[in-house]
């Protein structure tokens, strides 16, 4: 019990709510650049920037009305009865004229969504492993 | 957690299993005969990739789900001296010959090449991150 409060403390749920996110947009955009080529194949996506704005919400509700730190469900993410992050991503409007074969993919924007969810990945588990680093440092109680 | 992996790993297979499609094609353009040895050209192979749906507990994944003959007609190429010209008819001097396109070859084995790269990215990035995780715990 106080272990979890101590680590559910502060930033740290988001933290780990970013990098199970990160995680899955991963497979999505895997299994996106894997089917560039696949007859009729519509890309997916995930709102990041709405991701983003829920985790900001419940930090904010957890800090005015003390509740447990939970990512409401919205349309392509939410939370499952055990407080885990579960997303679904949905596929992506078709914006242009699609190839021949049916698809939609724009190579350029996996592959740029690929290295931004590998940098927010990279950050996340960066500022975790500081936080981690201090709880260690304050248990021990040497630096 | 090594599900990204997977997925680019099953495009790479299926790449290259494209490639090697291709490379038949290139390899096989000039053949004018099948293999009981009548005078049946090449036919050119195409690679149809096809998205496996994601069962329980499993990542997507996507494979060649089969290899279709192209059913453009044959070329014909005037060189009345071969053994399998055509003798007697309005075509008469001239070879069937396979209905294989070095340039299209060539554009398709560029084409299967970097989309190869582009999963190999993935597949790097998903073990960057798999560290960066693993590391949590170090």
């Amino acid at each position: 019990m106080f272990l979890s409060s101590v680590t559910e403390h502060g930033v740290a749920p988001a933290l780990e709510k970013t990098l199970a996110f990160q995680e899955e947009r991963l497979k999505m955009i895997a299994e996106n650049i894997a089917n560039a080529q696949t007859p009729g194949y519509r890309t997916k996506q995930l709102d990041v920037t709405g991701f983003q704005n829920s985790l900001r919400e419940a930090m904010t509700e957890r800090r005015e009305n003390g509740n447990v730190f939970v990512v409401e469900n919205e349309r392509e993410f939410g939370t499952d009865e055990y407080g885990y992050l579960t997303v679904t991503p949905s596929e992506t409007p078709v914006e242009n004229a699609l190839f021949h074969d049916g698809t939609n993919i724009s190579m350029e924007q996996q592959m740029a969504d690929l290295a931004q969810t590998g940098l927010w990945n990279d950050l996340a588990a960066k500022l975790l492993q500081t936080k981690f680093d201090g709880l260690r440092k304050a248990i021990r109680g040497t630096v | 957690m090594f599900g990204a992996l997977d997925t680019a790993t099953s495009a790479l297979i299926a790449q290259r299993t494209n490639l090697d499609v291709i490379a038949g094609n290139i390899a096989m353009r000039d053949v004018t005969r099948n293999e009981s040895g009548q005078p049946v050209p090449y036919r050119r192979r195409v690679a149809l990739m096809a998205a496996d749906e994601a069962r329980d507990g499993d990542v997507p994944r996507v494979r060649v789900s089969k290899v279709v003959e192209d059913s453009t007609p044959y070329g014909l190429r005037w060189d009345p001296g071969h053994m399998d010209a055509i003798r007697e008819g309005e075509n008469k001097g001239y070879v069937r010959v396979s209905n294989v396109d070095y340039h299209t070859e060539m554009v398709n084995a560029m084409v299967a090449a970097r989309m190869y790269e582009a999963n190999v990215t993935v597949a790097e990035m998903a073990k960057r991150m798999a560290g960066a995780a693993l590391m949590l715990l170090a």
